[in-house]
This record gives C-alpha cells, structure tokens and sequence, in this order.
C-alpha cells in the first residue's frame, strides 16, 4: 500500500470523528462546521485590533493581492474574528469606495469591531509602521540620490517601472472588458472608444479629472441604458 | 511652498480615483504643472512604493517626501487616509448602490479612464527618462516578466537597477 493509499484508508475514521463537537482536533481544524452556539464568535479588543493591524502593516510586503491575503489569514483563519462570507462582503463594499482598497478594508473591519475609536486604532495600525517605514526609506535614498551610480540605477528602473504598469494595468483591465463583452459588440466598442477618448484628453493636457469623468459617466450612462433595453438581455426573450 | 494647495491637489487625488495608482496621472501633471515635482520624483517614489511594507499606494508619501520633506510626507499620508473613510457612508447604501447598473459602469468606467491616462502619463515618464535601445529593452523585458508572474517585482527592480548602472552611466 503506497503512502497515498494509505492515507485514504484511515479518513473515513477521521470524518466520523468530524461529527464529535467535543473533539479538540476537529474544533480547531474546521470552525465553519460548528455551530455558532456551541463556539460563538470571538471579537478582538480594541488593543487587540491594534495589534493586529500593526502586524499586518509591518509585515505587508507585495502591495494589494499579498496584503489583501495577510488581512484575510488575521481575521478569518488564524482568530476567526470573521466568516470567510464576512470578509468577501466587506471586500466587495470597498470596490465602491474611493481611494486605495486597503485602507478602506482597515476603516470597515476597524468600524465592525470597535466602531469610530476600532477605525482610529486600525488605521493607526495599519499605516503608522508602513508610513514610517516607506518614509525612513525615502530619506535614506534622498541622501544618496545624487550619486553618480544612484542616477545610473534610476535610468535602468524607471523603464522597468513603465514595464511592470503595463502589466498591471492589462491585468486591470480585465474585469471591465468582460463586464463589457457582457453586453455585446457594442459593449466592446464603446468601451474601447471611452479607452481612446480618455487617453486622447489626457496626452491633449486637458485636466485628468475630464478623463476619469468621461470614462465613469459614459459606461455608467451605458450599462444603466444597456440594463433596461431587451436586446441587451437575450435571457429574458 | 502653498501647502493647502500642495494638501488638495494630493486629497483630490485621492478621493477622486480608486486604487493605490489612481492618484499616480493626477499628481503626475497636477505637481509638474507647478514645478513641485520633476519626471524623476515619479520613479522614485513607486519604487519605494514597491519595496517598502503596507498597501503599494503608500508611494504617495514617498513623493509628498521627494517634493516637500518630512511635512509633504505627513500631508500626503493624511490625503491617502481621508477619503477611505467614506466606505463607512458606502456601506449603509451599498446595497442600493448595487442595484443599480449604472455603478458598476462608473467604476468600470474608472478604470478604463485609468489606465488610458496612466498610458499617456507613463509614456512621458518613459520618455523624460530617455529613449534608447537599452531603456527599451528593459521596459519590454520587465513587461514581460511581470506577465509572467513568476519573477517578484522586487528582483525585477533590483535587476534593472543593476542593468542601469552597468549599461547606462
């Protein structure tokens, strides 16, 4: 019997076990299967959830989708302070906000737990290591900005940067170019128009506020029309 | 230095756009426009952004540093920390905003408006820094490795630092 086979045959017991509340082991392997009654949700002190986000903000290295993670490993699996469904809603609501997405997330599980005095403690948290961090850096590099080799690696960077946006920006690009293949060919072109106005109004020195505007008012304006007219919406006949 | 205007350009920034590099297009003409940053400051500031801890948009204070020191650097954080909180007022109508279509075309919208200027603001950025075959290389190179996924943004970075420092003294 390989190890693979043998691991297999010993599971069976292990899921009866499973059904046991009072068995230490599968208490803590699987949260989500017990009832709330029988393990009702912890909550995190104020001091609690300062700690907590001064670990996440000194420790997020990788920006968005690496923090994004960290935060969700803090609060869902490792305290289970949230449901994993607790946590998708609040990502979902900060899409809506304005800003970076990993502040807003802060505010909101900072407002769930301690309310105005949890969002100060969170941000505090969160942004004080980061900020002193990203500042001690900035000033050491300022201090050596001007060395010959300094220039020499920033020549060879900034192209890189350019390259690395690029890709990030593609990548961002996805979720609107399927939301508009949603609504059909016209979909597509209207977006790309939208694409082509705001770069145009850009490279033109027009203020970027007038892009940003074009582009949310013109699909806004579209999905709202594509929403309501029946050739949009095959499925409903 | 006119710090409430140096504090509203960076909370319009901010509050006007989503995203650790929403703020980048606006900053990047607002801040030249007046003379308070150069092309270079850009660079320097993302890519402290892209090393340093906390969410990547903490790059706004690197500039706030760049440009106005150590109070640049405490006004951009604030900038960066204000409109955030407006998720507390999204969050009460969240489910009405949602039933609507046209929310989802806004932020859809946004992002499209987003990259289109950040492709003209990049391109500037790109072209301040000189355009040879060797810049060239390395923007395509780093593009391609970041498609990739595989290569941390780290050792891209610290790849064309050493690349810029042997082939473009």
């Amino acid at each position: 019997m390989s190890a693979q086979e043998a691991k297999c045959a010993t599971r069976p017991a292990i899921a009866s076990d499973s059904l046991n509340y009072y068995n230490p082991y599968m208490r803590r392997m699987t949260p989500s299967m017990l009832s709330p009654s029988l393990d009702p949700p912890a909550r995190p002190s104020l001091f609690g959830l300062f700690v907590t986000w001064l670990r996440i903000g000194a420790t997020s290295f990788g920006g968005g989708s690496a923090t994004q993670l960290l935060i969700q490993q803090h609060f869902v699996t490792r305290r289970r302070w949230m449901t994993p469904a607790d946590f998708a809603q609040d990502w979902a609501i900060v899409q809506f906000a304005p800003g970076i997405n990993l502040i807003a997330i802060t505010v909101l599980i900072g407002y769930r737990f301690g309310g105005m005095p949890g969002v100060a403690v969170s941000l505090l948290g969160m942004l004080a290591p980061s900020v002193a961090i990203t500042i001690a850096m900035t000033a050491l590099y300022s201090q050596v900005r001007d060395w010959p080799q300094v220039q020499a690696a920033l020549r060879g960077v900034t192209p890189a940067l350019v390259g690395l946006s690029i890709a990030f920006m593609w990548r961002l690009l996805k979720e609107p170019l399927a939301g508009l293949q949603r609504r059909g060919r016209s979909g597509v072109t209207i977006g790309l128009t939208l694409l082509a106005v705001a770069t145009l109004l850009t490279a033109l020195g027009m203020p970027v506020l007038f892009a940003y505007l074009t582009g949310a008012v013109g699909l806004g304006v579209f999905y709202e029309a594509a929403s309501r007219s029946p050739e949009e919406r095959p499925w409903t006949g | 230095m006119d710090w409430l205007t140096y504090f509203l350009l960076f909370l319009k920034a901010s509050l006007l756009s989503t995203g650790g590099r929403g703020p980048f297009p606006y900053l990047y003409t607002d801040l030249i426009a007046r003379g308070w940053a150069v092309e270079s400051n850009f660079a320097e500031a993302l890519t402290v952004g892209e090393i340093s801890p906390g969410p990547s948009g903490l790059w706004v204070v690197s500039l706030g540093y760049l440009t106005a020191g150590l109070p640049g650097a405490l006004l951009a954080s604030l900038a960066i920390a204000l409109p955030p909180l407006l998720v507390l007022i999204v969050a009460r109508v969240h489910s009405r905003l949602k039933s609507f279509a046209a929310t989802a075309g806004v932020l859809d919208g946004l992002v499209l408006a987003m990259v289109g200027s950040g492709a003209v603001v990049l391109a500037n950025l790109f072209i301040a820094n000189g355009v040879n075959a060797i810049t060239l290389a390395t923007g395509a190179l780093a593009a391609a490795l970041a498609f990739d996924g595989r290569a941390p943004t780290w050792l891209i970075l610290v790849g064309a630092a050493l690349a810029g420092v042997w082939l473009l003294p």
